[in-house]
């Protein structure tokens, strides 16, 4: 009888143990997805506002710089290959696109405007920083292998 | 040597310059003032805030894991204060997107997770702001060196392009100088920097201290 109640004893206590084990495994579990889904929708549910942000920021820098293009609105709907090289944006009263993209100088990236015709031509390239003296002979070069793909005509 | 030689904030063995967990960040992140400061403070609000919250919310973390749990948590922190940048000044955001990555390694990399096990709230906030600060004041004293020597200017945060230049004395393509500006000058400077700190670490903390 007392074997019978040991029994008994040793196997609540190893349930409780592993309930406990769960239960530690489910907090863990929920700890990470609380916080990668709670970061991960505030990047994509605000990716509109950052994107109207940034163009705020790029016509108040062609603004100062004595520039008087001015970007209009996202450009959404093209190829992937030309998505992934930065945010595309129309111009007002003007038929081609502004591209802002970075490139990656000494380590640290730096924002650039790239003016893309109608017909995916590369018209016209600046970084958009106020470090002019930064973006040294290295920039040129860097910038065409960045956008390789525009001047070499792969992308439709 | 003594315990409180082992612990100290700015000399002991678990200090930002004996460790050296944070040259990475302060090699990328000290190219220009205005970055240091930016980055400076994104280390002070991760630093405290996951101080805070790691302490704070002790009875609901799980008992295996933690240090994943302080891996996310401190990439959350990041990732918060990043966005929150990227609305403020969308092009000071997009130059600082790889070093803001580095500042969650950075605060991982410190083991700051295990000396707050034993201490309260208020004494583990304390404790990450003062190395925080330590990280952020060294940050901002190497680029006080490297850009004007480098890039001869000084900036600031702010202003449409993410950056504000005060002045710029640099007219020249030839400028010598620039390879401070570069990683290898930030390497060359923190070597340095460590040779001087190794060299007086003993006999200045003695003398502070009189031991």
């Amino acid at each position: 009888m007392s074997d019978l109640n040991e029994d008994t004893q040793k196997a609540a206590e190893t349930e409780a143990i592993h309930n406990a084990a769960l239960k530690d495994r489910l907090v863990f579990v929920a700890w990470i997805a609380v916080m990668v889904l709670g970061m991960a929708l505030l990047w994509i549910l605000t990716l509109e506002l950052r994107q109207y942000m940034l163009m705020n920021s790029v016509n108040q820098v062609l603004t100062e710089a004595g520039d008087e293009r001015r970007l209009d609105a996202v450009v959404a709907g093209l190829s992937p290959a030309l998505m992934r090289m930065g945010t595309w944006y129309s111009i007002k009263d003007s038929s081609s696109r502004a591209l802002v993209f970075n490139v990656l100088l000494h380590g640290i990236r730096r924002p650039c405007f790239a003016l893309v015709s109608g017909e995916n031509d590369v018209e016209e390239v600046f970084p958009l920083s106020a470090a002019r003296n930064e973006e040294d002979t290295h920039f040129a070069s860097l910038v065409s292998v960045y956008l390789k793909p525009l001047y070499e005509g792969a992308v439709p | 040597m003594s315990e409180n030689y082992r612990n100290h904030i700015f000399w002991g063995r678990t200090s930002p310059l004996s460790s050296l967990f944070c040259v990475g960040l302060l090699a990328m992140a000290s190219s220009r003032f205005a970055y240091a400061l930016t980055t400076g403070l994104c280390l002070l609000f991760v630093y405290c805030a996951a101080a805070l919250v790691a302490a704070g919310a002790r009875p609901i973390l799980p008992q295996r894991g933690r240090p994943v749990i302080y891996l996310f948590l401190s990439s959350f922190l990041g990732s918060l204060y990043l966005f929150g940048l990227s609305l403020f000044s969308p092009l000071l955001a997009q130059h600082l997107l790889f070093v803001i990555i580095l500042v969650p390694c950075t605060v991982i990399a410190s083991g700051i997770f295990d000396r707050l096990r034993e201490l309260e709230l208020v004494e583990g906030a304390a404790l990450s702001f003062q190395e925080a600060g330590i990280i952020a004041l060294l940050m901002l004293a190497l680029s006080l060196i490297r850009e004007p020597i480098g890039f001869a200017t000084l900036s600031f945060p702010g202003g449409a392009a993410g950056i504000i230049e005060l002045f710029n004395a640099s007219k020249t393509d030839f400028f010598p100088a620039q390879v401070f500006a570069a990683s290898a000058g930030a390497f060359l400077l923190i070597g340095l920097g460590l040779v001087i700190y190794g060299y007086n670490r003993a006999p200045l903390f003695n003398g502070r201290t009189g031991e």
